[in-house]
């Protein structure tokens, strides 16, 4: 008897190399597949709980100051170089990747209030001491310039930080009144200064080109904008956002808020919009044209929001807070998507988003500086062709079935800290029980006489042209 | 003081004080005798003059200048005027003074903080204008399926589309030239704005003139009465009036009526057909709350019909519409059928039979078409009288001599036919069965007849109440007996169990409110699926608009299992791409600029591709 059987050349369905990958041969017909959704839910949650498990967004921490870690600032080009000032007046130098204290400098007697680079320039300013401005290079001597831009890893000798001397900064202005925040215009060779008045200055000349006043109160905060770089926001203590416009040396509008807010940073793809951190903990987006509704209400930290900062690509900003977190929130989302904590993070003081958007740093209380991940579960470092294309998969698979409970319930899920789960209890019953009083007035009182008030009005007071 | 005061007064008003200071004068020298008299006169007015001013007390100041001038001049002191004393040979300065006080003053200016106010409200128009330039960029960048960072690499890797390609090709060499001439004038080129090709629209041209003329003259023709066709539809649709709907209801109506009265001549099974719509008709409207007075408009005309005459009567049409609807009509006491005669009906008729007419009455019962039923089964039993007559003939032939006794050898063999009415005629069946059973005339009718018969001894109905049962306790909520012996009392062998306590300890449970409590064929399972439940999106997520649109996106699947390699790669693309160790810079200018280029470009490409369609 004869038996007839299917036989195929292997060179058809085999590898030919030890390295290639097998020939999978796929029929695409549906009918075929009937459990294709199924098993399509199954990869997208066990892709969801593969990301809680790689989850691992601290990368390691910058350790050298001797007080608290006032604020941070990112080199405009290189993106291995941080500089971070302290409350004892101290400015250090870092390089991140190698995660080494480059250089330290004791610019001020006083808190070193804020920091802000010159744009294409090898220099950046410090304010501190009541009213002193102070420039200072990265680098002065070619063996630091090789420390600060050039990632050798071979040079034993420049292990140890170099003590400098070097205390000198290349020039001090002295101002009048008491500064609490600076800043850099992002073409011209201008900063702007913020305390009791907010002053605008030329980098080389020791007299304030003008002064942009609105009433008396301190700014605290202010912030060129990026994109539209005459224009800038401040933040000040009578609740107050004010926007200027140094061209027409005037201010343009001030926003009135029911508390404080603590700092601003504008979106830096999209030129008119601005996240300001708020003393009443959430975040507000405001369109600068319309300042009357912000966009966007950001919920999430249980207190004060320190500070903020935008991702380069402008689709999501960090938030440092006083409930000792750092929140990641989605430009367009009322709620965050990440939060960071650690047992020894005390109150966040600053936070920054790196230029590459990979990178999170945050100052906090307790003299450390933290680098994050920006994505907690991402594969730092290159990947294979193949690699890439499973995360992208995985990831389309958890953006497919998030709507589904069981994927969006793991995804959601954070473990927080005892007092901020707390404190978040709290806040609840609290939020609670005013929406249950207000409801009762609602209720026993003529119809239409207690609005319904938007959620986006509710911590606006006014808006003053 | 008081005496400044005098005076001021006396200057204030010059002439009242004046007077009296004259009297006075006089009345001193006129006598010594009346003196003391006269004196105490003096010294009364005196006191008199002493008092006047407490009376009336001004404020010097106010009223008096210091230079004396009076500070009501009527009109403005004019600059021209001031030097009209001058000499002539200052008339020129006269005239320009003239000229000067002609021209406009300028208007006092604003105070400093609405002056700040205006600029900064026009300063703010002015840079919200500015920033609204990247409005469009910015929406682009919103909804763009990838963006990727650095936005302003250039893009030395891009690579044309074919269309763009072929679009720029031009033919060099004399064999390309020769080719693209070639194809270029063929007739059968097929153009992407054609749906035909020249040859294939000659070939099409080639039908005779004279058929394309006809066709065209029908297609006109038919174009035209469709369109009145439309315009009276329309019309009609549009107008509101209820008496014209009324007239047009009870027009539709009697049409129906008069066509089922010709259907009843003509084609009698096709009338049964229409009877039986009326009749469904029927229980429709009856099932429908449309006669009840529980709509609104019903409610309304409640109201109304107090004081309105129409509402009333519209109100008692409806109420007696529902009425005859809603009437349970009588069975009619002997139907026609069984007052007929029927031989075989006497022979065979079997109880059984007769039940299964009596199931058949209550069809019947509909008022509207009793008449109409009647005389169709009139006419029914006339053809039967037809059909049979012969053998009636036959058979009474032979009544005569055997007085009904049957012969079975004798029997009649009839044609079969199809029946003029749907309705079963049992009689007839069961009388040509007894006769010729071999002739399987309603098989069907059989069949039903005989599941029937077969389950007789179901009974359905008890089953399934059962069974309902069943499930309504399985599905209650329990009692719960917390009660354990032995705690608070001695435990043990022969120990009784306290049944108080046992009742203290029980939770009750709540009861349940089914909503199949009270519908009788129906069980409503309420136990929720926790199977399915899990794999539920709670609700419709927030880009979809409707639950399809989502299903669908959630059956597409999107693995390499699933999909070729090119497709996969596409699907799985992220929508934020950066680079590993590039700064990305804040949005330029340059950006913008080249957005704008861009989207020119495919504005002006899209036009082209219009203009070359058309």
């Amino acid at each position: 008897m004869r038996v007839k059987v299917i036989s195929r050349n292997p060179s058809d369905y085999l590898r030919e190399t030890k390295h290639d990958i097998h020939k999978v041969q796929r029929n695409y017909d549906p009918k075929l597949h009937p459990f294709a959704i199924p098993r399509e839910y199954q990869r997208a949650l066990n892709a969801v709980k593969l990301e809680k498990i790689f989850a691992k967004p601290f990368l390691g921490s910058l350790d050298g100051h001797s007080d608290v870690v006032q604020c941070l600032m990112k080199h405009p080009s290189s993106l291995s170089v941080l500089v971070s000032g302290a409350a004892d007046g101290e400015i250090k130098i870092w390089n991140i990747a190698k995660r080494r204290c480059l250089k330290t400098i004791t610019a001020h007697s006083g808190i070193v209030n804020g920091l802000c680079p010159s744009r294409g320039n090898d220099y950046f300013f410090s304010i501190g001491d009541g009213a002193t401005i102070k420039q200072w290079k990265y680098a002065s001597t070619s063996e630091e310039i090789r420390m600060v831009y050039e990632d050798d890893n071979d040079s034993d000798a420049s292990e140890e930080e170099t003590e400098n001397d070097d205390n000198t900064p290349l020039n001090t202005i002295i101002g009048k009144s008491v500064m609490m925040g600076i800043d850099h215009h992002w073409e011209k060779p201008i900063m702007i200064t913020c305390g009791e008045s907010v002053q605008l200055w030329e980098e080389s000349r020791s007299e304030p080109l003008q002064s942009l006043e609105w009433g008396v109160d301190t700014v605290y905060k202010v912030k060129f904008n990026p994109v539209e770089t005459d224009l800038c926001v401040s933040a000040g203590s009578d609740r107050s956002l004010i926007l200027y416009d140094i061209k027409m040396s005037k201010p343009l509008r001030k926003v009135i808020m029911a508390l404080r807010s603590n700092s601003v940073c504008w979106n830096p793809m999209e030129a008119f919009n601005f996240t300001a951190a708020s003393e009443d903990h959430d975040l507000y987006t405001f369109d600068m044209r319309k300042l009357s509704v912000p966009l966007q209400v950001h919920k999430d930290h249980v207190s004060a929001v320190i500070d903020v900062d935008y991702s380069p690509t402008g689709k999501e900003f960090v938030s440092g807070s006083y409930d000792k977190t750092i929140r990641i929130f989605p430009v367009d989302k009322g709620r965050s998507r990440e939060v960071y904590h650690t047992k020894r993070m005390q109150r966040l003081t600053s936070v920054i988003w790196s230029y590459d958007s990979k990178y999170v740093l945050c100052g906090s209380d307790e003299m450390d500086i933290r680098i994050w991940k920006a994505n907690a579960s991402e594969k730092i470092g290159p990947r294979m062709f193949r690699e890439e294309a499973a995360f992208r998969y995985q990831e389309k698979l958890k953006e497919k079935f998030s709507h589904h409970p069981e994927i969006g319930r793991i995804s959601r899920h954070r473990h927080v800290p005892k007092h901020i789960r707390h404190s978040q209890q709290e806040k609840r019953a609290m939020l609670e029980s005013r929406k249950r009083k207000e409801a009762n007035r609602r209720a026993h009182s003529k119809p239409g006489t207690v609005p319904y008030k938007q959620e986006r009005t509710k911590h606006i007071v006014t808006e003053e042209e | 003081m008081k005496f400044k005061n005098k005076v001021l007064q006396s200057l204030n008003e010059p002439c009242s004080s004046e007077d009296t200071f004259l009297r006075d004068a006089e009345e001193l020298g006129d006598d010594d005798d009346e003196f003391d008299a006269r004196h105490s006169q003096l010294l009364e007015s005196i006191a008199a003059l002493n008092r006047r001013p407490k009376e009336r007390r001004t404020e010097a100041s106010a009223t008096i200048s210091e230079h004396n001038l009076n500070s009501t001049l009527g009109s403005k002191l004019k600059v021209h005027e001031l030097i009209k004393t001058a000499k002539d040979s200052t008339d020129s300065i006269k005239k320009q003074f003239r000229k000067v006080e002609k021209k406009r003053l300028l208007n006092v200016p604003l105070v400093k903080p609405v002056v700040e106010k205006i600029t900064r409200q026009t300063n703010y128009a002015v840079a919200s204008k500015e920033v609204s330039k990247w409005n469009s960029l910015v929406e682009a960048n919103r909804n763009a399926d990838q963006l990727e960072f650095p936005l302003n690499e250039p893009s030395a890797l891009r690579m044309d589309s074919s269309q763009e390609f072929v679009k720029r090709f031009k033919p060099s060499t004399d064999l390309e030239v020769e080719v693209h001439s070639l194809l270029s004038t063929s007739a059968n080129n097929l153009s992407s704005e054609r749906v035909l090709t020249e040859a294939e629209e000659k070939l099409l041209k080639a039908v005779s003139l004279e058929e394309a003329r006809s066709r065209h003259k029908e297609l006109q023709r038919m174009r035209a009465l469709l369109s009145f066709q439309a315009a009276k539809m329309k019309r009609q649709k549009k107008i509101k009036s209820k008496t014209y709907h009324r007239l047009l209801k009870k027009d539709k109506l009697r049409k129906q009526l008069k066509e089922f009265e010709e259907l009843k001549e003509k084609a009698p099974e096709e009338a049964l057909k229409k009877l039986e719509e009326l009749d469904k008709l029927r229980a429709m409207e009856r099932a429908s709350l449309k006669h009840k007075n529980t709509g609104k408009w019903a409610k309304q005309n409640l109201l109304r019909a107090k004081h309105d005459k129409t509402a009333r009567d519209a109100l008692s049409q409806q109420v007696e519409l529902s009425k005859q609807l809603t009437q349970r009509q009588a069975v009619p006491e002997a139907m026609e059928e069984e007052k007929v005669e029927n031989l075989f009906e006497k022979e065979v008729a079997t109880e059984t039979t007769k039940e299964e007419e009596k199931n058949y009455e209550p069809v019947d019962v509909n008022p509207w078409l009793r008449n109409a039923r009647e005389a169709l089964k009139a006419k029914q039993k006339a053809d039967n009288k037809n059909n049979f007559s012969n053998s009636n003939n036959d058979l009474k032939g032979e009544q005569d001599g055997e007085e009904l006794a049957l012969d079975p050898n004798k029997f009649l063999i009839l044609k079969s036919k199809n029946l003029k009415s749907s309705f079963p005629n049992l009689e007839e069946n069961l009388a040509i069965n007894e006769q010729a059973e071999n002739m399987s005339e309603d098989d069907d009718d059989e069949q039903k007849q005989l599941i029937k018969e077969a389950f007789a001894e179901d009974d359905v109905i008890n089953h399934f109440k059962e069974e309902k049962k069943d499930i309504i306790e399985k599905e209650r909520p329990k009692d719960i007996n917390l009660y354990l012996p032995g705690w608070g009392s001695w435990g043990g062998a022969g120990i009784q169990t306290n049944v108080e306590k046992q009742k203290a300890f029980t939770r009750k449970a709540p009861k349940s409110k089914r909503k199949d409590n009270n519908l009788g064929n129906v069980i409503i399972s309420e136990k929720k699926d926790d199977v399915i439940s899990k794999y539920m999106a709670k609700d419709l997520p927030f880009p979809f608009t409707n639950v399809s649109e989502f299903e669908k996106r959630v059956r597409n699947p999107i693995g390499p299992n699933w999909n070729s390699e090119i497709a996969f790669r596409s699907m799985t693309e992220p929508k934020v791409l950066t680079k590993m160790g590039k700064v990305i810079e804040p949005m330029s200018k340059e950006v913008l600029i080249n957005y704008k280029i861009e989207s020119e470009k495919k504005r002006l490409m899209k036009l082209e591709d219009i203009v070359s369609l058309e």
